[in-house]
């Protein structure tokens, strides 16, 4: 029963937060960072407190742990068009020089820390692998003007 | 007293062979226990990796290939073909280990199972071979040519890998199929699977 409870709830928090702040965000990319951005890097905790406040700090936890894997597994998935895509809405949306984005998502490797605790090894490799490209890509497309 | 002594002696060393059996016999029930649950898991996680088509399906790609190889030059070509490569031999490498596992908890299982027929042993036996068979030249084709010309062989190669699940499933009745759309993490030890 109390199980049943617990399930629910995680439902209605995952429903709130995609329907009230995901939906909000330009593309998966910008998901993917807002997610991560929750988590505590000592922890590994997320935590955020509006769902907090409405839910509980586990279930807030709990909702936004399954977010973040969904957007992880879809964008480790996509094609690489399709991710070539999604790492354009987001440059554009950053506001800042795209080409300065670029620069530093290359030389970080930001991508990084966005990757999900426990996520699959292998599922990890290949996000890491496809943003690489597409940001190799992105920035080949920029030069000759090809992917526009 | 001296009689008494070897008497008490000889009653020590008998309470001392004894405590030692009950012991023996005891961890022996929680490795079998163990071993089993490690079994349940290893084929688990096998079924995970065969599973995961998603993963096999987006390194050999040819849609990505194509994009790549339309949209960009020749050095992000050759970044693509290096990570592809990469991939595909981390995940043959470990679909190797996971089924030679496998198999040497098959092994021990059969020892111990007497309503394995022959005609269930010669199948995973050939069903081994074959994986094997086309794991050595999978591995050799990436490595020399690439994923995208071995795409064809990749799919034998899960093949080959789920028939031996298959095979092996009959030991582990309790171990059910489970979509690899909703296995979500795999750490040590501990299969998260939704319903």
């Amino acid at each position: 029963m109390r199980a049943d409870v617990e399930r629910t709830d995680i439902h209605r928090a995952t429903e709130d937060l995609k329907n009230r702040t995901l939906a909000k965000l330009p593309g998966d990319i910008a998901r993917l960072v807002y997610l991560a951005g929750t988590r505590d890097y000592n922890t590994g905790r997320y935590h955020h407190d509006g769902l907090a406040f409405h839910f509980t700090e586990k279930v807030a936890g709990l909702a936004l742990a399954y977010c973040h894997r969904e957007v992880f597994h879809h964008l480790t998935f996509s094609s690489l068009e399709e991710l070539v895509r999604q790492l354009e809405i987001y440059v554009q949306s950053t506001r800042e020089q795209p080409d300065t984005v670029l620069g530093a998502w290359k030389k970080l490797e930001s991508y990084r820390v966005t990757v999900p605790l426990n996520c699959d090894p292998l599922a990890a490799e290949l996000f890491v692998s496809n943003i690489t490209i597409a940001l190799a890509a992105l920035h080949c497309g920029r030069q000759d003007g090809s992917l526009d | 007293m001296n009689q008494i002594m070897a008497f008490v002696i000889a009653g020590l060393l008998l309470l001392a062979v004894l405590v030692y059996w009950v012991q023996r016999s005891r961890s022996q029930d929680v490795k079998k226990e163990t071993e089993g649950l490690e079994e349940q898991r290893i084929l688990a996680c096998l079924q995970f990796e065969v599973l995961t088509k998603a993963f096999v399906e987006r390194v050999f790609s040819e849609q990505d290939w194509a994009f790549i190889s339309g949209r960009t030059n020749r050095a992000v070509r050759r970044l693509f073909q290096t990570q592809r490569r990469r991939l595909a031999m981390i995940w043959l490498r470990r679909t190797r280990k996971q089924v030679t596992q496998l198999m040497t908890f098959y092994r021990a299982a059969v020892r111990q199972k007497i309503d394995v027929t022959a005609a269930v042993e010669m199948r995973v036996a050939l069903d081994y071979m074959l994986f094997l068979l086309t794991y050595y030249v999978l591995l050799i084709s990436v490595w020399l040519r690439g994923p995208m010309q071995a795409r064809k062989m990749m799919g034998y190669a899960v093949g080959y890998t789920s028939q031996l699940c298959s095979s092996c499933r009959h030991l582990f009745p309790t171990v059910k199929a489970v979509d690899s759309m909703r296995i979500e993490t795999v750490s040590t030890g501990r299969l998260i699977a939704r319903q």
